[in-house]
């Protein structure tokens, strides 16, 4: 609860510094509440409570999703002062939106009744329909942010009906009153079924899963990156681990139910996911098609539904978030040195003069494709254990596939640093962004080498 | 109750598909505030005054009000509907179409749950909603907070008047 209190005290407080001319207080403010959000989310560990009246469930495995994302948010942050620099508005209120939408992810990840998920839903994503069109001049930002906001409206009313639906036939909101009713009837209601699939459709548009995935490429190529960088990570953890939270704490019973309707979400995530990425001639989109892609990796774990399903989750979004934390921040200065629109074309021949770049973004693209010694190798093996476990290696199968293609667009981007040719310099970075850099790339490398450290955590 | 029940659906079904096959702008939305009292009838049939008592005000009251000056201040009040594809036409009614299969199927096939004993009847007055809203949905109402701030400080971010600028 505390987590929760100090995030939206902290965008609160950023919104006071609009007193102070000077910008240099922002990122350190930010950066201070987001430290303690995240000493007070792991002195929650070990402890299950269940608040106001079982509104809310703290356990383990929030906590730990919790500490994902605000590692997630601290990197985003400490990217974000160079990203502003030669920004003149005053962006406090941005930062205060992000931090306003954390709330709501941090809501995802612990509600145990459904006015909360729609709470937390909605707190996250009615900041990022402004955040996306923050550009304002900007004709791709305005209609990232008009298409963001008119499709996320129609799957909030698509989400509301399910719940809708769900309350008829249960008579309740609360998660373990609506477990204990599909667990007692022997045959589910058609309605229930039919609630069911709305909530997941919704929830499955929140993460960009295919079929509901059509706003994704444009909104994450029009917002500003750093808008995109917090779309991709922070926002698909919270939706997927809520998704994983609702379908087994409060959906069990009806596992057959869905299981079809992830079967579909997953195949497709991989086949547009990835033959949508390999078409791409900017990276910015080809990262926004991937990212599509490791959605249905994510959703493979849920499908599972074994003991192995939540750590093998976990396991994933700290490995996909770090990796797509780095490669957008690589993406970040290419574009802004190169002004350019961040094609494959302006990675040429990075590595000659800005060898540590390139190699955050080797790190970043190996660790995406599943290359063992990056967190992305164990990531990929454990979710694919977990699914084997569960009789769905059929699916497993196709995973394997989907990865081997992603190799065809990750490695595209590496040839282009190492083995191309070009008159590029030395790209300036500020102090921050070299330490979120250093973070990114050496959790990515440490989980990766020693993956006990959080596979045994939930 | 029975003879009300089903005047107030025929209102409210009536005037939704007014809103959508009218072609002026305005009158669309006078179908909608008509839809809107008639749901907010259907609330007053399950004696929740209240909620119906905020529809009324919230949405035919400001919101509706709101839009109608967008309409008037974008001059929309032209019949001009932008011509659509065919192939669009049927793409909609197809999965438009399959949707309404779905959905009645399921309604169709599912037995009617009997009267929950422990159903208050009251529930949906003032006093007792209040009671409710501060305990049992405490925390709910206090995060809903954040969301409503977010939103005025987005509106603000969008509203506010800049010099135009070409960076990122």
């Amino acid at each position: 609860m505390l987590t929760l209190i100090t995030i939206a005290a902290t965008g609160i407080i950023i919104l006071y510094t609009t007193f102070f001319k000077s910008r240099k207080l922002l990122v350190p403010i930010a950066i201070t509440g987001a430290l303690t959000a995240l000493a007070f989310n792991i002195s929650d560990w070990n402890t299950n409570q269940l608040l106001f009246n079982n509104m809310m469930k703290i356990d383990n495995y929030s906590v730990a999703f919790n500490s994902v994302m605000i590692l997630s948010l601290i990197l985003i942050l400490l990217l974000s002062h160079q990203y502003f620099k030669g920004v003149d508005k005053n962006v406090s209120e941005i930062y205060s939106l992000l931090f306003f939408s954390f709330t709501g992810a941090c809501l995802l990840t612990s509600f145990n009744n459904f006015t909360m998920l729609f709470i937390g839903i909605e707190t996250m994503s009615i900041p990022l329909y402004v955040l996306a069109g923050s550009k304002k001049f900007s004709i791709r930002s305005n209609e990232a942010s008009f298409k963001y906001f008119i499709m996320g409206s129609f799957a909030t009313a698509i989400f509301l009906l399910g719940v809708a639906l769900v309350y008829g036939v249960t008579g309740s909101f609360n998660m373990s009153e609506v477990s204990e009713y599909i667990s007692a009837t022997a045959k589910i209601s058609s309605l229930m079924k039919l609630g069911i699939l709305f909530i997941v459709i919704s929830i499955g548009f929140k993460i960009a899963a295919a079929p509901f995935h059509f706003w994704a490429p444009d909104v994450y190529e029009g917002s500003p990156t750093l808008v995109t960088t917090y779309m991709a990570t922070v926002v698909k953890v919270a939706g997927i681990a809520a998704l994983l939270r609702l379908l087994t704490g409060c959906f069990i019973g009806a596992a057959a139910e869905w299981q079809h309707i992830l079967e579909a979400f997953i195949i497709l995530s991989f086949v547009i996911g990835n033959f949508g990425a390999i078409q791409q001639q900017s990276v910015k989109r080809m990262l926004a098609y991937s990212s599509i892609s490791h959605t249905g990796f994510m959703l493979l774990a849920i499908i599972a539904i074994n003991q192995f399903s939540a750590s093998s989750l976990l396991y994933y979004s700290l490995s996909y978030s770090l990796a797509t934390i780095a490669a957008f921040a690589v993406l970040i200065l290419v574009k802004n040195y190169k002004n350019s629109d961040a094609s494959y074309e302006s990675f040429n021949g990075l590595a000659k003069h800005n060898p540590f770049l390139a190699f955050v973004m080797l790190t970043a693209m190996l660790s995406m494709t599943g290359i063992p010694i990056t967190a992305g190798f164990f990531a990929k093996y454990y979710v694919f254990l977990a699914s084997v476990k569960s009789g769905y290696s059929w699916l497993v199968i196709c995973a394997i596939i989907a990865a081997l293609v992603g190799v065809a667009y990750y490695f595209r981007i590496i040839i282009n640093m190492y083995y191309k040719e070009s008159n590029s310099e030395k790209i300036i970075k500020d102090n921050y962004f070299v330490i979120s850099l250093i973070i990114a790339t050496a959790i990515t490398l440490a989980v990766g080498i020693l993956p006990q450290f959080i596979i045994g955590l939930i | 109750m029975i003879f009300l029940f089903y005047l107030l659906s025929g209102v409210a079904l009536l005037s939704a598909l007014m809103v959508v096959f009218s072609r002026s702008p305005i009158n669309s939305v006078i179908h909608l505030i008509i839809c809107f009292l008639a749901i907010a009838g259907h609330y007053i049939l399950l004696n929740a005054q209240f909620l119906a008592v905020v529809h009324i005000i919230v949405y035919t009251g400001a919101i509706m009000v709101l839009f109608l000056f967008v309409i008037m201040l974008l001059n929309l009040n032209k019949e001009n509907e932008p011509h659509k594809k065919l192939y669009t036409k049927l793409a909609a009614i197809i999965s438009g179409g399959m949707l309404l299969l779905v959905l009645t199927g399921a309604v169709k096939s599912v037995a009617l749950i009997p009267f929950n004993e422990k159903f208050d009847s009251q529930i949906g007055l003032v006093g007792n909603f209040g009671k409710i809203l501060f305990n049992e949905f405490m925390l709910p109402f206090e995060a809903s907070s954040v969301l409503f701030l977010s939103a005025i400080i987005g509106a603000m971010i969008l509203g506010k008047k800049e010099k135009i600028t070409n960076n990122e």
